[in-house]
């Protein structure tokens, strides 16, 4: 029992949303990564994103960059989490259910 | 049962004695006051009181004096407690009441009365000590009785707790007895004393039948031997397709629309590859297709977790569980779609080198207008066109384009139609297989042939059309529309269209030639078969027996009802018309490919725009910037989840299924088969047979 109060204070969150943020931080971190490559060579097909000024290109690459840099904490964070829940949640009695 | 109803019992008598001490306690008021009324009478009075339906009062006065001719005196009060009746557990407000009245004729009547009225009497001492000391006594009674039935309560809960132990393995029991009841049922039992059963067995397990039968003979220590016979019988037999855990649910989805007929050619088998690539068609995202092709292939790379814990997922969860080979051959599919569509999450991939390139004399800015002119082309810098296409799929250059969808609406029409043709022409070409199997040569002379000439003369012709257009370079100024060369094709029959409006040089005679002979088609696929079936009857047999589905056919098989000429007209009419129609109207419904996978694009497009393109749009400084695009990031990540990878993923799943289902399926289907469904212990608990 001492365990579940301890739970309370250390997770965040339950289960379904630290895999939530695990899966968006691990997508956000791929998608910017990737985003801020394109914006750094400079891809023509960005430059209506940055209102046809060519001058934007790194400032968003860069931020692209942090931004993804961000989400790679955040997941690494929330997979710490992720690794808590399971381990509390086996220490859960089952409950039975009647199956009818 | 038996404690719920001592239970009943106990809390009935509780209930009762609980009205009885609360007339102890308020009638003794009544009673002073009605003896100092009554003063110094030397008469005897009696007294009956007891409890009734507060409802029911005014019903037991009138009653009263009616029948005592005033003579009774009726006092009531209510009581304030609610009292619960027993049985449904309602609450009824009751009243307590006491009846005054003179001699032994009134007191049976005034007994009558309560009886009928359903009140209940308690008896009650008339000396104040008396009823206080049965006052005393009822409460002790009512404590013990409160007492007993919490005792009872707590005996209950902790009998279901030990059943609870058992219960489900007592539930998985009683449905295989009955299930093996109600199948042995089934047996008829002959004079010799033996069970008897007919049933339906795949020719390939004979053997292992017998052998099982064999074992069970053994096992159950019996003398006489099981026996297997096989009966010839001119009934149909329930289809059976053979699937594995990824053509399950491929299967599933045809049956769905009607389970094969026996023999008939199974079009699951196609459907495991032409949906997927159809869901492809209309989906067509990469980023989009890689994210669905990732939740399929997490589903399939567990599923021998997820198999255990099958049971405890609720009814949508089960059904993606199932489906997982098809969601992941549907991500498969659409990131094929999405290279060649050039489109992941609304952007184009430039991998190959775009083959166009703008003129720019002046520095990019917005505002500006590049036109790409592709009349000279040669090496890029220098030209806009490079003279070769871009290798795979669009050119990334038409992202950036004003008349994208100008030029993009018009290829995916196109491709809808020669998908569409395609998989029709499969279809006529599966019913020929199933006339060939049957040994009809009426069916494949009469149906098949006239039916594919009709096909390809028209929407063949559109395709041809089609593909002529682009591989020919027009030199003239006004393209020819292919749209009005086919409509010219029947309603300007025969005349000439003109030098802007033909693709090729004498156009107009190899239209009407086709013409001529779809119509042609239409009258022999009306006419020929009735006609030649009346006049050689025999020839009737091989197309209607082997499909049959007579259950319970006793007598002749060869030839069922008497078909009259008029039927039969009727009948080949309205499969001629079907037909004939459909070929115009399927071809237009394939157009769902082109209209779903602009759907997809325009709304990825959209959200892209709205809600992606904020942080870098704005003039703000870096740190800015970061901060912005990790919010917007996580608004855009989910719309693009549920939107447009959920939403638009099942409705292009529903518009592929609808395409296979009744464009495809009804050039040769016929599914009036009944599925093989055999004895199953493991489907009869899982629920997906009724036992």
């Amino acid at each position: 029992k001492q365990w579940y109060q301890r739970r309370v204070a250390i997770t965040a969150g339950g289960p379904k949303s630290s895999t939530c943020l695990v899966l968006l931080s691990a997508w956000g971190t791929v998608m910017l990564l990737l985003l801020g490559i394109f914006f750094h060579i400079k891809s023509v097909i960005l430059l209506e994103d940055l209102d046809y000024d060519q001058n934007l290109y790194d400032s968003a690459a860069t931020s692209c960059f942090i931004a993804g840099g961000a989400y790679l904490v955040i997941g690494l964070i929330s997979f710490w989490q992720k690794i808590l829940n399971d381990r509390y949640q086996a220490l859960e009695p089952e409950t039975t259910t009647i199956m009818f | 049962k038996q404690w719920y109803q001592r239970r009943v019992a106990i809390t009935a008598g509780g209930a009762f004695f609980q009205e009885g001490a609360a007339i102890e306690r308020e009638q003794q008021a009544g009673i002073l006051k009605y003896d100092e009324e009554l003063g110094g009478t030397a008469r005897h009075l009696s007294f009956l009181c007891g409890v009734i339906n507060r409802a029911k009062i005014p019903v037991f006065e009138r009653v009263l004096w009616r029948a005592s001719r005033g003579k009774a005196l009726l006092r009531h009060m209510e009581i304030t407690e609610p009292l619960k009746d027993p049985a449904t557990e309602e609450e009824i407000p009751k009243s307590t009441f006491i009846v005054y009245f003179q001699g032994e004729q009134l007191k049976i009547r005034v007994k009558k009365i309560c009886e009928g009225l359903g009140a209940t009497t308690y008896p009650c001492k008339e000396a104040y000590s008396e009823r206080k000391q049965t006052e005393m006594e009822v409460d002790k009674r009512i404590t013990e009785l409160i007492d007993i039935l919490k005792e009872t309560h707590n005996h209950r809960y902790r009998m279901l707790d030990t059943v609870v132990q058992n219960i489900n393995s007592w539930i998985i029991q009683v449905k295989k007895v009955k299930a093996i009841y109600y199948t042995m049922n089934k047996f008829k039992k002959t004079d010799t004393g033996l069970l008897m059963a007919e049933g339906w067995v795949p020719m390939s397990q004979l053997n292992d039948v017998d052998i099982a039968l064999k074992r069970g003979t053994t096992s159950a220590g019996s003398a006489t031997q099981a026996i297997l016979n096989t009966v010839t019988t001119r009934r149909t037999p329930p289809t059976y397709h053979k699937s594995n855990k990824l053509t399950k649910g491929f299967q599933a989805m045809i049956d769905a629309y009607g389970v094969a007929t026996y023999q008939e050619i199974n079009p699951a088998i196609f459907t495991i590859i032409t949906f997927p690539f159809l869901f492809g068609v209309m989906f067509g995202d990469l980023g989009h297709g890689f994210i669905m092709f990732l939740a399929g292939l997490y589903l399939v790379l567990k599923e021998s977790t997820f198999i255990k814990k099958l049971k405890s997922f609720d009814e949508i969860s089960a059904m993606m569980f199932h489906g997982r080979y098809i969601i992941m051959l549907n991500g498969l599919f659409a990131m094929y779609a999405g290279l060649l569509y050039n489109d992941i999450f609304a952007k184009s991939l430039n991998i190959f080198g775009s083959s166009w390139y703008p003129d720019i004399s002046e520095p990019i800015n917005k505002g500006i207008q590049y036109g790409l002119d592709p009349k000279e082309y040669g090496p890029l810098p220098s030209h806009n066109f490079s003279g070769h296409p871009y290798p795979f799929g669009i050119d990334p250059v038409w992202n950036l384009a004003e008349n994208k969808l100008t030029f993009i609406n018009s290829y995916k029409m196109k491709l809808a139609v020669i998908l569409g043709l395609i998989q029709m022409t499969f279809g006529v070409v599966i019913s020929y297989f199933n006339y060939r199997f049957k040994g009809s040569t009426l069916d494949v002379y009469c149906t098949f042939i006239p039916q594919m000439i009709f096909l390809q003369c028209i929407v063949g012709y559109l395709a041809f059309m089609i593909f002529f257009k682009w591989f020919t370079v027009n030199t003239h100024t006004a393209q020819p529309s292919i749209l009005l060369c086919l409509i010219s094709m029947f309603l300007k029959f025969g005349a000439p269209l003109g030098e802007d409006n033909e693709l090729y040089a004498n156009q107009h005679i190899v239209q009407s030639a086709l013409a001529v002979m779809a119509l042609i088609c239409v009258p022999w696929m009306m006419l020929a078969k009735p006609f030649i079936e009346r006049m050689y009857p025999r020839v009737r047999q091989a197309s209607y027996t082997q499909f049959d589905n007579e259950s319970e056919d006793g007598g002749e098989s060869d030839d069922h009802e008497e078909h009259s000429m008029t039927d039969i007209m009727v009948h080949q009419a309205i499969e001629t018309i079907e037909f004939t129609l459909g070929c115009i109207s399927n071809t237009a419904s394939y157009l769902r490919l082109w209209a779903l996978s602009l759907a997809h694009a325009e709304l990825s497009e959209v959200l892209w725009d709205m809600v992606m393109r904020m942080p870098f749009s704005m003039g703000l400084p870096v740190p800015g910037k970061a901060v912005m695009t990790i919010f917007v990031f996580a608004i855009w990540a989910p719309l693009t989840v549920v939107i447009l990878i959920v939403m638009e993923g099942l409705s292009a799943f529903l518009h592929a299924l609808r395409l296979h289902w009744v464009e495809f399926q009804n050039k040769f289907y016929k599914g009036e088969g009944v599925a093989f469904l055999p004895f199953s212990f493991e489907r009869i608990l899982n629920g997906d047979v009724d036992d």
